[in-house]
């Protein structure tokens, strides 16, 4: 649904839905924003975004979307280098205003 | 001859009822198992599942994996687990005396050092040479002992488990990564719950993706054909109609899920005997018991765990043969339990029916065969009707066989190639040219060895199963 | 990870398949016991197997088809169903960001479907025009008179449905679900309503609502693990439904226990007096509840000072591990209490006792240096020192151990 809401808005989008998908969109492609869901099924998604930081050294800032609303997740998901983090539900004009605050640098 | 031909005749009815009587059996467990499954889906969606973990609703766990030269898949293996998606857990792995490089590997892979930690020893085990924990990974723990064998590794772990559930697992299993999630779920629920297993599935054949599955595939040897459906028909219709019965013995020792302190309470795992996973199950019901207590021992029908099942024939016949022993050396360590009024549907149905159709089966199998041979040759009985006979066996083997694999065709993860279906189907049938017959009188002798070999255990060759491996 | 569909005659197929091979073994069987006693011809015998063995191939056959065509269908419905899922989620994405018009019929299963999926998901403004769009489509009501079916197995998605849903309309009909006989009934209607009730503004309309589902849980009956689950999902509702609940006299033991464990994950203010009162009730399970939820929360009143302190000589264990939990809420007075704590015979408080006094800062720390040198008892002066090496450095925020 996001990935309408954001093309509807004229952003380029590419959807991974696996944590190996994400990594080879990630391989393949340089992008502006990344929104990361953390409950994909194959892994962790803190783990991914400590694999972009850390493994691929990529700057481009992360946007993560999810439910759990733990303080732990939430603190270590920043001390990983998250932009930003915001809980589910969520409104789509809150996110895509925050991807493009983000896109904008 | 006269009498022989009597006594033949009269053994072969005898085995008919005997084979009426089991299959009927497994018939209503397969409906209930079934029907339990039918519940179990409508009863917690994904979604619910995952609006419970977003609340904070679950339990913590220690993840227990004890290892014994492991050396080609343990790093693997623990990466697998340190993956998993809970949000507090904590990996002990227990290097059992490994004589190669196991615990190299893990010290490399995970930065490990060397700590001196105080815990309480409740449980008894073989010395322990070093604790180690991983600068890497804060809630990953190693143990490094002398050999004591799987179960003393387990209590050595469970000494030092810091949550109130562990989940015990063999080191090559490979779990799902909500499986925590899903199994913990439940004893969070229910504190009636004690223990708690889930379905094991055959890895054999399945292409792998960085670790996990990326499309299940039915095995290319017929070997293990055979065993996918052995552990289809085992989990979907012998052990979820159990667990609806309230009467389940057997947790599997690649994946079980337990109450840390009502396993301390029965002394932990039992050092002396291969079948360690049923023992313990079984004592956790009796002690529930005798203390007027209730205790559920449940299952998931979700298959959550997936393993690498033997490939050769001797591997197999050792594993057959240890885990007939296992359940001998179990039922006759607990044999005060036969019948008794005191344990309920256990004593007077589960433990009986545990006797007389899983334990005494393969001299019963064994013997049939034999028996309609030799009629048949000595013209006691007319060989077409033996034949008849072994053809309705072969057809209701089948019959059992497809009603577990339509369980199985429930699932969103199942085999989805209509090839592999059909593979199933004739595997279903093959089953009977031999494979049964050799696993048989491999049961049989296991039964004669249970005195001899109390306790001892067999290798299996590994194949090596983890990151980017093709299993075929 | 389970489909629901087409398993329910699979299960007629199944259950056919055993009474039929049950009677025709059982004749076998008969037929045996006859031969063998000589009562009966060869023949007999003969035709006998013969039929249990057509009747048998005839049941493996039909089993066997039922099984390769579910394939084969399945297979095709699911590709069709996730088409018109994705049409539909994107018809409704439009919908509510690109202003296109809604459908004005009958809604088709997969927009249903597709708009409780968005449901879930959204917030703010849309949320609110998910909520609206329920509403005008009559989703409650729908949704709520599939409940009158006598399946079981049907009442259970609905339930689930309504869980998603989260439509007011369907809350009486929820409540009467939760006076059903079946268990897992109740459970999935007591979950339905917690989050249904969630999403009501606060005001009267939400507090009788709270106070009926506080009625109805009373008698349910329903396990510790899934009232707790009930109170967490009813968010911002919780405290009201609570205090409703914990007013009740006669409130059974099982639900005080859920309503304090609850009151602590939750991190509730305003429950003082039922924390404090908990500290001396006669189940340990409510005592150790009510100690734990008071460090939960994170605020010592006054007349729970009493209980917590209690606590630390209580006899049995669980309740000494909480006291020793949530003992730094006592500041400084918990010193002493700690100090002996330290000594305990159990290794679980002993180890709660470490902790906490980790989190009394300097005091706390001094103490554990103090204990490691200087306590009577051997092991709590290993525990104080394990504890200070387990201990993050004071400066590091948060960090791994």
């Amino acid at each position: 649904m996001l990935e309408l809401a954001l093309e509807l808005e004229g952003h380029a989008v590419t959807t991974s839905r696996s944590v190996a998908d994400g990594r080879r969109a990630l391989a393949a492609t340089t992008f502006d924003v990344i929104l990361l869901d953390l409950g994909l099924g194959d892994g962790s998604g803190l783990d991914l975004l400590r694999y972009i930081r850390a493994e691929l050294g990529c700057p481009t800032p992360v946007l993560i979307l999810s439910g759990q609303r733990q303080r732990d997740t939430v603190r270590r998901a920043q001390e990983l280098g998250a932009a930003s983090y915001l809980m589910k539900p969520f409104s789509p004009n809150d996110v895509l205003g925050y991807v493009e605050k983000l896109a904008a640098g | 001859m006269r009498i022989l031909d009597a006594v033949l005749v009269g053994f072969q009815f005898f085995l008919v009822a005997y084979f009426a009587v089991l299959n009927v059996l497994y018939a209503f467990f397969g409906y209930l198992g079934l029907r339990s499954v039918m519940l179990y889906a409508r009863e917690m969606s994904d979604a619910a599942l995952k609006d419970l973990l977003e609340r904070d609703f679950y339990k913590p766990v220690s993840v227990l994996v004890p290892a014994y030269n492991e050396e080609a898949s343990i790093v693997a293996s623990v990466r697998a687990s340190l993956g998993l998606q809970h949000p507090a857990f904590e990996v002990i792995v227990v290097a059992d005396g490994c004589t190669d490089a196991t615990v190299d590997r893990l010290t490399e892979a995970f930065a490990l050092t060397e700590v001196q930690l105080v815990y309480r020893r409740t449980l008894e085990s073989a010395p322990i040479r070093r604790i180690l924990r991983s600068l890497r990974e804060p809630n990953l723990l190693v143990v490094d002992k002398d050999n004591g064998g799987k179960a003393d590794a387990l209590n050595a772990a469970l000494n030092l488990a810091s949550y109130p559930l562990v989940c015990a697992v063999d080191a090559d299993s490979l779990l799902d990564g909500d499986a925590l999630l899903r199994a913990t779920r439940l004893f969070a629920e229910d504190d009636d719950v004690v223990a708690l297993g889930g379905t094991v599935r055959p890895l054999n054949g399945s292409v792998m993706d960085g670790g996990s599955v990326a499309e299940l595939r039915a095995p290319r040897r017929w070997i293990e054909r055979f065993q996918v459906l052995e552990y289809t028909r085992a989990f979907f219709t012998g052990r979820a109609g159990w667990s609806r019965m309230g009467a389940l013995l057997i947790i599997s020792g690649a994946f079980g899920v337990f109450r840390r302190a009502a396993v301390m309470d029965v002394g932990g795992y039992r050092t002396d005997t291969v079948g360690e996973d049923m023992e313990l199950v079984v004592r956790l019901h009796k002690q529930a018991r005798l203390q007027g207590r209730k205790a559920r021992v449940v299952m998931t029908p979700d298959p959550i765990c997936r393993t690498e099942v033997p490939s050769d024939l001797r591997s197999l016949r050792r594993q057959r043969n240890r885990w007939q022993r296992g359940l001998w050396e179990t039922l006759l360590m607990h044999n005060d339990m036969l019948f008794n009024r005191r344990f309920g549907r256990l004593g007077m149905i589960g433990v009986p029916y545990f006797w007389f159709f899983e334990g005494l089966a393969p001299i019963f199998e064994v013997l049939g065969y034999i028996a309609f041979g030799l009629s048949a040759a000595t013209g006691a009985l007319n060989p077409t009707l033996a034949i008849m006979f072994l053809l309705l066996a072969v057809l209701y083997g089948v019959l059992l066989s497809q009603l577990a694999v339509g369980i199985e065709t429930l699932l969103l993860a199942r085999y989805a190639r209509m090839r592999d279906r059909l593979v199933l189907l004739a595997a279903a049938f093959l089953e009977f040219l031999g494979y049964r017959q050799l696993l048989s009188l491999e049961r049989l002798r296991a039964m004669f060895q249970v005195r001899r070999k109390r306790g001892t255990w067999g290798e299996m060759k590994r194949t090596g199963v983890g990151v980017g491996s093709h299993l075929s | 990870m389970w489909r629901r569909y087409g398993d329910g005659v699979f299960a007629v197929l199944a259950l056919t398949v055993f009474t039929c091979e049950a009677v025709v073994l059982g004749v076998l069987t008969a037929s045996a016991v006859l031969r063998a006693t000589g009562t009966s011809r060869p023949e007999t015998a003969a035709a006998v197997v013969m039929m249990t063995l057509i009747i048998t191939f005839i049941s493996l056959t039909v089993v066997t088809a039922y099984v390769l065509a579910y394939h084969k269908m399945s297979e095709r419905r699911e590709q069709l169903h996730a088409e018109r899922m994705q049409h539909w989620t994107t018809r409704w994405t439009k919908i509510l960001l690109a202003g296109e018009s809604q459908p004005n019929a009958y809604l088709p299963d997969e927009a249903l479907d597709a708009l409780l999926s968005l449901r879930d998901v959204l917030s703010g403004t849309e949320g609110v025009r998910i909520a609206t769009l329920l509403r005008q489509y009559h989703v409650g009501s729908r949704l709520s008179h599939r409940l009158h079916s006598p399946k079981q197995l049907k009442r259970l998605e609905v339930l689930e449905a309504l869980a998603r849903a989260r439509t007011p309309e369907a809350i009486p009909d929820l409540l009467v679900q939760l006076e059903d006989p079946e268990p897992r009934i109740r459970l999935l209607a007591a979950r339905a309503l917690a989050r249904t009730i969630a999403t009501l503004p606060p005001g009267s309309t939400r507090d009788a609502v709270a106070a009926s589902l506080a009625g109805a849980l009373e008698r349910a009956a329903l396990p510790v693990g899934v009232v707790e689950q009930v109170f967490l999902l009813l968010e911002d509702a919780a405290p009201r439904t609570l205090r409703i609940l914990l007013d009740h006299d006669d409130l059974s033991p099982t639900l005080r226990r859920a309503a304090l464990e609850a009151i602590g994950r939750l991190g509730l203010p305003g429950f003082d007096r039922d924390l404090a009162a908990a500290g001396g009730d006669l189940e340990p399970n409510i005592r150790a509840a009510g100690l734990r939820a008071l460090g939960e929360v994170g605020h010592l009143p006054a007349q729970a000072a009493a209980g917590l302190r209690a606590g630390f000589a209580d006899a049995v264990e669980f309740v000494r591990i909480q006291a020793s939990r949530s003992g730094w809420l006592l500041g400084e007075a918990a010193i002493p209490l700690l100090w002996s704590a330290l000594g305990d015979r159990s290794w679980w408080v002993r180890r709660a006792a470490g902790e906490a006094l980790l989190r009394l800062d300097e005091p706390g720390r001094e103490t554990l240096e103090r204990a490691g040198r200087e306590h009577h008892d051997r092991y709590a002066r290993e525990m104080a020192a394990q504890t200070l090496r387990d201990a993050p450095a004071p400066e590091q925020v948060g960090g791994a151990a």
